[in-house]
């Protein structure tokens, strides 16, 4: 039994680990596809292309097969029990609470590896060294970090999270690094500082997102079990694999509606959208900075011109209309 | 009693990827012959009658000799394209519009860029829409003419016909968001409409990104169910791969949802904020420019066409507009479809029209 328990539980966590990737580089493969054919090219020449497109179908035909493999292991261990009028829901809970142990892993593991702020600065400076590229794409940000999406019991998870940031950072090292800085960099050190501050509330804000994105994952896995038997018990069949991936998306497309029109949920997904905004403004403060040295135009200027331009234009719309009506009016009558 | 899950092993499934497979490698060599313009989509003959920054007004070419005397504008939302409305021959509202006997306007909205950024929505609402209807007017020598306003061009057609009723002669609304606190919708729950900032604070995304990314927006609804559009309709593809009409179709949908502008910050700031967040429409509370938007004021017949399964703008955010509209000849008329067949389907593209025709013939005088 252990070594079933750990076959199933490392295809689980493979599969919950790709989650939410798995979508995007569907549609990367095909935004890929479909954006070569603009080119004026034919498929057949854009081979590198291709090859990516065919590689990336794999790669989720893997995930899927790992996710059939998974689902098909729990049923044969559960329909049995369900013929024989046996408890199946304690075999599907146990399921799912493997599951939901990987989680409380992952969040222990990432707690453990992040407690050491000196580890948090580096890596945060790791992420500035490379801020011009987030700067142009800071939601990539987020499909990257969904994609790190692990399974469990969200609630308790994130309350752990929440608790070890308020203590063990709030109260010691965040408050000492909010304290003012003096010096001739004062300026970009305040800038780098406050960086920090928003990126180690994104950080905690994703996290916690990713709880929700994975317990999601679990909770499909228990509602597709559950709706099999209930298919079974009536006698239907489900005949083949696209009947069962059907099944699939629309039990866990109803698990992910039902969690994000529940208001905790929504706010957890707001916490973290809020502080991806807040992180990016900070970034676009260091990149302005950075760039006023270098004698270049910066946005808030760029900006600020545009909007002169905009009030220049409704003001000339403006006049042309009140002059247009005005001569109308001095028109004599025909 | 289940003879996939209980009989299937790994290998079976990986033996139907792998046939699958090749009967996507097939479509593949089908998708090679392919180029961008057999994906033409926008068919329909039309001519520019009017343009104003990046907002273009078109004017389809009349399919019959004498089109009814009131042209109609359509207005459609910032997030599509114009090509929504004119996909391809056999799926094109504007197409069926012509054949059944009006004159069909449309207003593009461009792709808003930087420069942008500022507009609100007194700059689409009693400027551009305003002038467009001016426009056509004048050509026509019309007090009124009608108005045919899609999901938040619905919305924003109502706006439109509230501060200037006196050139509205028939309000036809479609898919159009009214009421919008819904609090069993995700689109509109994660919008914000009960949670406001928290669920998401548009001043601070307006301030960090400026225009609003047409991906985001993409990204937005396929979440709204994340395996069926995201990953479902792409495996169902090596079925439908080795046709090339429907691989046509297929990449027509394709472009037409994908294909996004961004959204100018100021007006998607407004939208989100009081539309979504506050729901002051129904409120009469909304300020476009100097006016207030007051629904009382329609007055005009209206006819309100809604989707039955609609998972963007639910049934009854549309339906709630019968409560507060002003007018005595309000009709409602549903489609068995989702949101997007309304657009596409071909059942609806064979009721539809003749609805939209019948109903404005009846009010032509």
């Amino acid at each position: 039994m252990d070594k079933e328990k750990t076959h199933w539980s490392d295809v689980a966590t493979e599969l919950v680990n790709t989650w939410s990737e798995t979508g995007t580089k569907m549609w990367q493969s095909w935004f890929e596809l479909v954006g070569s054919i603009p080119s004026g090219q034919p498929l057949s020449d854009s081979k590198a292309e291709l090859n990516k497109f065919t590689e990336r179908v794999a790669e989720n035909q893997d995930v899927y097969v790992r996710f059939l493999k998974l689902s098909v292991d729990a049923w044969k261990d559960i329909f049995p029990q369900v013929a024989s009028g046996g408890n199946w829901q304690q075999t599907l809970n146990q399921y799912a609470e493997q599951m939901r142990d990987q989680l409380a892993s992952f969040s222990e593991g990432s707690l453990n590896a992040n407690k050491d702020i000196a580890e948090l600065w580096q890596l945060y400076i790791r992420e500035m060294q490379k801020f011009s590229q987030l700067w142009f794409d800071p939601l990539g940000l987020s499909l990257g970090t969904m994609g790190k999406a692990v399974t469990g019991n969200p609630s308790a998870s994130i309350e752990l999270n929440n608790l070890y940031w308020n203590l063990l950072y709030e109260e010691s090292f965040g408050s000492l690094m909010k304290s003012p800085v003096l010096g001739p960099t004062r300026e970009f050190n305040g800038k780098l500082v406050s960086g920090f501050d928003a990126w180690t509330e994104l950080y905690k804000a994703s996290i916690n997102y990713q709880l929700v994105l994975a317990d999601i994952q679990v909770r499909s896995f228990e509602v597709l079990m559950k709706e099999l038997v209930s298919l079974a018990e009536q006698g239907e069949k489900v005949e083949d694999w696209r009947q069962f991936q059907l099944l699939w998306s629309q039990v866990s497309d109803g698990v992910f509606e039902e969690a994000f029109c529940r208001e905790d949920n929504l706010k957890i997904r707001g916490k973290f959208l809020n502080a991806l905004n807040t992180y990016r403004i900070q970034q676009q403060e260091l990149m302005e900075l950075s760039l006023k040295t270098m004698n270049v135009p910066l946005r808030s200027e760029v900006d600020e011109i545009h909007k002169s331009i905009y009030e220049l234009r409704k003001e000339v719309k403006q006049l042309k209309k009140a002059l247009a009506k005005s001569e109308s009016r001095e028109q004599p009558e025909p | 009693m289940l003879p996939f899950l209980t009989q299937m092993r790994l290998e079976d499934a990986t033996h139907e990827y792998a046939e699958l497979t090749k009967k996507l490698l097939k479509g593949i060599e089908n998708l090679s012959s392919l180029r961008e313009e057999d994906i033409e989509i926008g068919v329909t003959p039309k001519e520019v009658v009017y343009k104003e920054d990046k907002v273009v007004l078109y004017r389809f070419q009349p399919a019959v000799e004498k089109p009814l005397g009131i042209p109609v504008l359509i207005v459609y939302a910032l997030v599509n394209r114009p090509f929504m409305v004119d996909l391809q021959e056999n799926r094109s509202l504007v197409a069926n519009l012509l054949k059944l006997g009006l004159d069909v306007y449309l207003i593009d909205w461009g792709y808003p860029t930087r420069a942008d950024r500022w507009l609100t929505l007194d700059d689409y609402i009693n400027g551009y829409i305003n002038n467009c209807v001016d426009a056509i007017r004048q050509k026509h020598e019309l007090d009124k003419i009608n108005l045919l306003g899609i999901c938040q061009g619905g919305t924003f057609s109502l706006c439109y016909s509230s501060l200037y009723p006196e050139k509205v002669k028939n309000l036809i609304v479609m898919v159009a968001p009214v009421d919008f606190y819904m609090p069993k919708a995700l689109l509109n729950m994660r919008g914000g409409c009960s949670l406001g900032s928290e669920a998401l604070d548009i001043d601070l995304m307006v301030e960090a990104l400026g225009n609003i990314p047409g991906d985001f927006l993409n990204l937005e609804f396929l979440m709204l169910k994340p395996r069926q559009l995201g990953i479902q309709k792409y495996l169902d593809f090596p079925e439908i791969a080795g046709s090339e009409d429907k691989v046509l179709n297929f990449l027509r949908m394709e472009k037409w949802i994908f294909d996004s502008p961004d959204q100018a910050g100021e007006a998607y700031r407004q939208f989100l904020k009081e539309f979504y967040q506050q729901n002051k429409l129904i409120k009469g509370e909304i300020e476009i420019g100097e006016g207030k938007v007051n629904l009382n004021n329609l007055k005009m017949p209206i006819l309100n066409l809604y989707a039955e399964k609609d998972h963007l703008v639910p049934p009854e955010s549309s339906l709630a507009l019968e409560k507060y509209v002003g007018t005595d000849d309000y009709t409602v008329h549903s489609f068995p479809v989702g949101h997007i067949g309304m657009y596409v389907s071909g059942k609806v593209q064979r009721d539809l029209p003749p609805t939209i025709v019948d109903w404005l013939t009846a009010r032509s005088e």
